[in-house]
């Protein structure tokens, strides 16, 4: 332990400049970020950039300390004084993870419990949670750094190792692009999951190493060992076959939870995009449909879409599973199936009609609780949630802060004929019977978020355009009831629509 | 006696490059065992073998009993390291540079560390990074001393330094080493010639000899026989004869096995009678230019 907390003093002692930085960047960032919890508009934008850049500057600090405090006794090089003196590698290893957590771990804590109980929710409560964060952190930020700093002898070399890090990321994200069926997130979750245990135990054995052996060649070799097995991984996992198993077709009809039909009744015009649309090789085609037959407390979130097109010349063509990104709710019958189809294969078969066969690949969820609750002054408490308020946006919305996490699966709901807010001069009164909702939709998972603030702050936002094209939106007020409803994941299946000879062109988006 | 230092067929190679060939090394307790030899021999890289810092390639080697592959930790509390490539903390003082050192070793003496700092006029409230070449030596010296260690290794501890420097440093290290086994390699043979009790030749990876300082100069010894009358070169000289040459009735050459009564004898049998005959002591550095040249006329 004495020799622990001699090589523990030594750091903190040469490093004070560091660590000054560290903490008065964590420092600063605790004291901005309450703001944040205020109306996103009645931020100055100077503020709102300092706000961002000092939540991603304190882990650069950190990264940045880290890599001295190792470098401090370096672990790469025959040249360093230490490693003929009578160090303990166990004891040198634990003295920087003691460094680590008096000087990152424990201020981010204290702060993250300020936080907290200033943003109006108890730490004690919240404690499992946000131990969970420290350990986010420190398997995201402070593992990475350090093994990074241990088979690096100086700066010059983490600038480069991270350069390289960086043209890694960008490659993987290319060919990730590139393989067929991988963008549907449920698909990833096993191939993702073996490659995240990978590089964990990986990170993990490569600091143990180095500091046991200082083999640094050997720990260089296991990195880019792993690094290349993740993309190995990458290419070799059978997606559609994953895909295939997760979402299968349901043993009877009656057991599908939506019904899908083309919705042949809808003019087939071609529609114009509000907004440019970039157009490589690829044309985009909507197709209506025609929701029905969903249980009043689901809700289906389709989350990958599968085309083949067959056309009436025997041209065929058929797309891999693409990202769906339609949330079929029970309040709305009708929808558009995204399509993007080759655009040379679109124009060789012109006008004529085609057999189109669609697979949806859904995720069915169910109303976990429902609860009322009336707009106050200032914040009001909404259960599972966090505390919420009205912001003083041109677009009604509410600005909702959760402790650690944020809802998995929230509609906020307000309706018209319940609202006691008066009009306005001037302004058109929403329709009676009028539904607005609002989602905050994430698959986040586990008690905590990765970051450094135990505050997730996320905006409801409540407006939605009516068929003239125009924004409109509901009119909070103080006593207005809003309507929260959880969702739980129930199951995943698949659900197959043909639709018999459709003229594509019809329904082509045009670029305006 | 027993080693301090022993190595069986240590051997190591950098990609294709065999920079040590099976060195056989025994250094006995108490000894201070110069490895000597050019630039580029494999001095460094065998002493980095023997503190652990690079595995070898073959062999093995053993520290004060302990194999060196297994050297690490608490087993350096008796072993002194000084290199003058090693890499000092040069942020620190030097004072602070032993204050940090003290608590590691459980031997550390603090009257004998006041003594060093005296002795080798060290500035202790200055970086380490601040000093010359010479004082960071120094510095390093005195931090791998003060501890009393069984064994001292010391890697070109005198290159580059003035000659008073280093006549500090090695008065320093023998006054206040005088219980320990020194090895230190140098390509300096004077400096070495002046306190060294064994000394090894290394050259090219492979140790060419090895043996006690005294029993190597005994051995060697600066022939010249004045002769009658201008003597043809014999081609049965005996092979312990190094670098024959003559010069009207001058003959000299070099005795790489003197005994006075066998090489006197010798003398007789090849050249019969002999006018005058002197037998002068060579230097370490005579003797191994000897056994250089020697090796570059075979080649």
């Amino acid at each position: 332990m004495n020799q622990i907390l001699h090589i523990f003093r030594k750091d903190a002692r040469r490093h004070w400049p560091e660590i000054a930085i560290s903490l008065s960047l964590l420092l600063a960032f605790a004291w901005r970020e309450p703001r944040n919890w205020r109306s996103q508009s009645t931020i100055e934008p100077l503020s709102q950039f300092l706000s961002g850049a000092l939540a991603v500057l304190v882990p650069v600090a950190w990264s940045f300390l880290i890599v001295r405090i190792v470098h401090a006794e370096s672990l790469v090089g025959d040249r360093q004084f230490w490693i003929t003196r009578p160090y303990q590698w166990k004891k040198l290893l634990a003295a920087k993870i003691l460094f680590l957590a008096v000087f990152m771990n424990a201020p981010l804590l204290i702060a993250d419990v300020i936080l907290l109980a200033k943003a109006g929710f108890s730490p004690t409560r919240h404690l499992p949670g946000l131990l969970y964060m420290q350990l986010l952190m420190t398997v995201f930020l402070f593992l990475p750094s350090s093994a990074l700093a241990s088979v690096t002898a100086n700066i010059s070399q983490v600038l480069l190792a991270v350069l390289g890090i960086v043209l890694y990321l960008i490659g993987v994200a290319a060919l990730s692009s590139e393989i067929p069926n991988s963008q549907i997130s449920s698909a990833d979750l096993i191939p993702g999951s073996i490659e995240f245990a990978i590089l964990i135990a990986v990170l993990l054995v490569t600091v143990v190493l180095q500091y046991a052996r200082r083999e640094s060649f050997r720990s260089r070799v296991l990195l880019i060992g792993a690094a290349l097995s993740i993309l190995v991984i990458m290419v070799v996992t059978p997606y559609g076959t994953i895909i295939a198993h997760i979402y299968q077709p349901p043993a009877s009809a009656q057991e599908q939870p939506v019904q899908l039909s083309f919705d042949s009744a809808k003019t087939p015009k071609p529609l114009k995009q509000r907004f440019p649309i970039r157009e490589n090789e690829d044309a985009y085609i909507h197709i209506p449909l025609l929701v029905s037959g969903m249980a009043k407390d689901s809700l289906v979130a389709v989350d990958g879409t599968r085309f083949t097109v067959d056309s009436s010349g025997g041209a065929k063509w058929s797309s891999n599973w693409r990202p769906g990104g339609l949330l079929l709710t029970p309040d709305k019958d009708h929808d558009d199936a995204s399509l993007q189809i080759g655009k040379r294969f679109l124009e060789m078969i012109g006008a004529s009609p085609a057999n189109v066969h669609i697979s949806f690949a859904l995720t069915v969820f169910r109303e976990a609780s429902v609860r009322k609750v009336i707009v106050a002054a200032g914040d009001f408490a909404v259960p599972d949630v966090g505390l919420c308020r009205m912001t003083a946006s041109e677009w009604s919305s509410i600005l909702c802060r959760s402790p650690l996490r944020r809802p998995s699966y929230l509609k906020v709901s307000t309706s018209s004929s319940e609202s006691p807010c008066p009009h306005s001069e001037g302004e058109k009164p929403s329709p009676a019977g009028k539904i607005w909702n609002a989602w905050e939709w994430s698959s986040e998972s586990g008690p905590a978020e990765l970051g450094i603030s135990p505050m997730q702050v996320f905006s409801l936002q409540f407006w939605e355009r009516n068929d003239a094209g125009e924004l409109t939106s509901p009119r909070f007020c103080q006593g207005a009831p809003l309507t929260f409803t959880t969702f739980e994941r129930v199951r995943q299946t698949r659900a197959d629509l043909d639709i018999s000879g459709i003229k594509l062109s019809d329904y082509r988006l045009l670029v305006p | 006696m027993s080693s301090a230092i022993c190595t069986e067929n240590l051997s190591k190679k950098f990609r294709r490059v065999l920079a040590l060939n099976g060195l056989n090394l025994d250094v006995p307790e108490g000894a201070i065992y110069a490895l000597v030899g050019p630039n580029g021999a494999g001095k460094t890289t065998a002493i980095k073998i023997l503190m652990n810092i690079f595995p070898p390639t073959s062999g093995r080697a053993e520290m004060l009993g302990l194999e060196s592959k297994h050297l690490a930790g608490f087993a350096f509390t008796a072993i002194g390291y000084v290199s003058e490539n090693q890499e000092l903390p040069g942020w620190m003082r030097v004072g602070a540079f032993l204050s940090y050192l003290r608590p590691f070793y459980p031997s550390w003496d603090t009257d004998l560390e006041s003594q060093l700092v005296k002795q080798l006029d060290l500035p202790l409230d200055r970086q380490l990074r601040d000093l010359s070449r010479g004082m960071r030596m120094k510095a390093a010296l005195a931090s791998s001393l003060a501890y009393r260690p069984k064994l001292i290794i010391l890697d070109e501890p005198f290159g580059g330094l003035d000659p008073l420097v280093r006549d500090e440093l090695i008065e320093g290290l023998l006054e206040l080493a005088a219980d320990s086994t020194i090895f230190i390699s140098s390509h300096d043979l004077a400096e070495m010639e002046s306190f060294a009790s064994h000394v090894g030749y290394l050259e090219q990876g492979s140790l060419r000899f090895s043996e006690e300082l005294a029993a190597l100069s005994a051995r060697f010894r600066e022939v010249e026989l004045t002769l009658n009358a201008a003597p043809a070169l014999p081609a049965n000289f005996p092979g312990t004869w190094m670098h024959l040459s003559t010069s009207a009735v001058v003959v000299r050459f070099v005795e790489s096995r003197f005994d006075s009564e066998r090489t006197s004898l010798e003398i007789a049998r090849v050249f019969g009678e002999v006018r005058d005959v002197t037998f002068s002591p060579m230097s370490l550095r005579s003797i191994f230019l000897t056994m250089a040249r020697a090796k570059q006329s075979l080649v």
